[in-house]
């Protein structure tokens, strides 16, 4: 999937919410830092086969 | 102030007759009176509705009955609710119809006797930073009004040191029990994921809240503990496990204990305050004075569990918050949109992999807790920071400067206590971490090292409490 000019403001479109320019920018700044470190969470080795830590029952 | 200071002693003199439980509540009301409208430590008083309490505990105890937290004076964070009236979670969003009633902690609290004086202050929906523009106290420090108490149980931690309540009840998705209790000098235990029923509390993170008592000293979070603990049907997260007797474990012994210190300096770097190193030195000569064998240990996963948590915690409480999002988005709290804003950074699959993630973090510290039995490490690498620059901590460098949100991702029970002041007088604490489940020993490590300290016992001068904001 190619990559957007302006990930955040998909991001932001798709959830539909509506935060001024200003808080635009902060999102924007944080963008980079924030998805570098959910890369390293893939980068975990032993997480390859491991169940997610997800609570269901058949039960409601 | 209510005399004495701890919960553990106020029960001793309520059954030695050296006290009542309506002066114990007389003397916190007075102490609200004077300085909540400089601290912000309420969102809402009930000071009728605690002496009537008060006065029912009295009459409980000259009948010989009750418990130690009977005719206790205690502070509720109002995320939780309590039949006195609405819960806000410190925001004008929250619908005030939901929540009637106890929650299962609260009805816990009230049938053991205490006297619930009052819901105190958080930051909105117990994440962000306090917001001026919002009508809602702005929480200060009673150790320095110009400071944060930290959050998001604010009041809980301000109110203790000040006298307002011998303790109460907090709230940790990220740290926000521990970090609170550190700054403002008391203790504050989040127990393990599941020990305390989370019901009646507004949510935050639905795999990471956890409710804990916050007050002096660890002997007081255990009688706490002993009344919060147990299953209960109406949170799914509740784990039907036995409760043991906190207080009896706590013997001032850690002979046989084996305790891994990590300090993180590695992890704040530049920003750790210069007087924490040595006091966390002392901290460990003290616990091993008390017995125990302290080896240095580095725990796994660091920042993956962070992250985990981060991830986590934004994720879930989006959720939660998406339908107000899209309508009310500037009703919410500055600091309230711009940290579940970093939600929209992740995706579904980020968030399953965080959860995957987190389950390896907990298997590689349980081979970490095959070799010792408590892991220690500090609470925050600074002190309280000054409220003109609280917004600041939701940078990077500065929230890693607070080491508490591994523990949330992993779920094992851990106690912030004070470990002494820096060099402005503002107060630093240690954490003891222990195995799921294993509360006891992670009490009996820190009133052990309280037994040797008096870093809990200290009490602002009143007058650093302004009287007005």
């Amino acid at each position: 999937m190619s990559e957007t000019p302006d990930p955040v403001a998909t991001l932001v479109a798709l959830a539909e919410v509506s935060p001024p320019e200003a808080e635009m920018a902060a999102l924007r700044d944080g963008y980079a830092a924030q998805r570098a470190a959910v890369r390293a969470l893939y980068a975990v080795a032993e997480a390859r086969y491991e169940e997610p830590a997800l609570i269901f029952s058949a039960r409601p | 102030m209510p005399d004495p200071l701890t919960i553990a002693d106020a029960a001793d003199a309520l059954r030695d007759g050296s006290t009542t439980s309506v002066a114990l509540t007389t003397a916190a009301i007075e102490a609200a009176d004077a300085g909540d409208a400089g601290l912000g430590v309420f969102i809402s008083r009930f000071a009728d509705q605690a002496l009537e309490a008060a006065a029912d505990a009295d009459r409980r105890i000259a009948a010989g009955a009750g418990t130690p937290l009977t005719g206790i004076p205690l502070g509720i964070k109002d995320i939780i609710t309590t039949a006195e009236g609405p819960t806000t979670a410190q925001s004008v969003v929250l619908d005030r119809a939901w929540g009637q009633g106890d929650a299962p902690v609260a009805a816990r609290l009230r049938a053991a006797g205490a006297v619930i004086v009052g819901k105190t202050s958080t930051m909105e929906f117990a994440i962000g930073t306090p917001d001026p523009e919002k009508p809602f106290p702005i929480p200060r420090n009673p150790w320095d009004p110009a400071t944060w108490p930290g959050g998001s149980s604010s009041g809980t931690g301000a109110g203790v040191p000040a006298g307002m309540f011998l303790g109460g009840l907090g709230t940790d998705t990220g740290g926000s029990i521990r970090m609170p209790a550190a700054y403002c000098g008391i203790s504050g235990l989040m127990p393990t994921f599941g020990r305390v029923p989370k019901s009646g509390c507004v949510p935050l993170g639905y795999s990471l809240d956890h409710i804990g008592p916050m007050a002096r000293s660890a002997r007081d979070c255990a009688l706490m503990l002993a009344v919060l603990a147990g299953y209960d049907a109406s949170d799914a997260c509740a784990v039907d496990e036995p409760v043991p007797d906190y207080a009896a474990a706590l013997d001032g012994s850690l002979a046989g204990v084996r305790i891994g210190y990590d300090r993180l300096a590695r992890v704040s770097g530049a920003l750790e305050d210069p007087a924490l190193p040595g006091l966390f030195d002392a901290t460990l000569a003290a616990l091993a004075a008390a017995g125990a064998e302290v080896v240095e240990v580095e725990l796994p996963y660091y920042a993956e569990m962070v992250t985990a948590d981060m991830v986590t915690m934004v994720a879930e409480a989006f959720a939660y918050h998406a339908p107000d999002f899209e309508t009310r988005w500037t009703d919410f709290a500055a600091g309230t949109r711009r940290m579940l804003g970093s939600a929209l950074y992740y995706s579904a699959a980020d968030y399953v992999q965080a959860q995957r993630v987190r389950r390896v973090g907990q298997k590689a510290l349980a081979r970490l807790y095959e070799d010792v039995d408590l892991v220690v490490t500090p609470t925050a690498a600074t002190g309280a920071p000054d409220l003109s620059e609280v917004d600041d901590l939701l940078t990077p460098e500065r929230m890693a400067t607070i080491f508490t949100g591994y523990w949330d991702s992993v779920g094992n029970p851990v106690i912030s206590v004070p470990m002494g002041f820096t060099a402005a007088g503002l107060p630093l604490g240690v954490q003891l971490a222990g195995r799921p489940f294993e509360e006891a020993l992670v009490l009996r490590g820190a009133d052990a090292y309280q037994r040797r300290t008096d870093w809990h016992l200290r009490t602002p001068a009143p007058t650093s409490v302004p009287a007005t904001a």
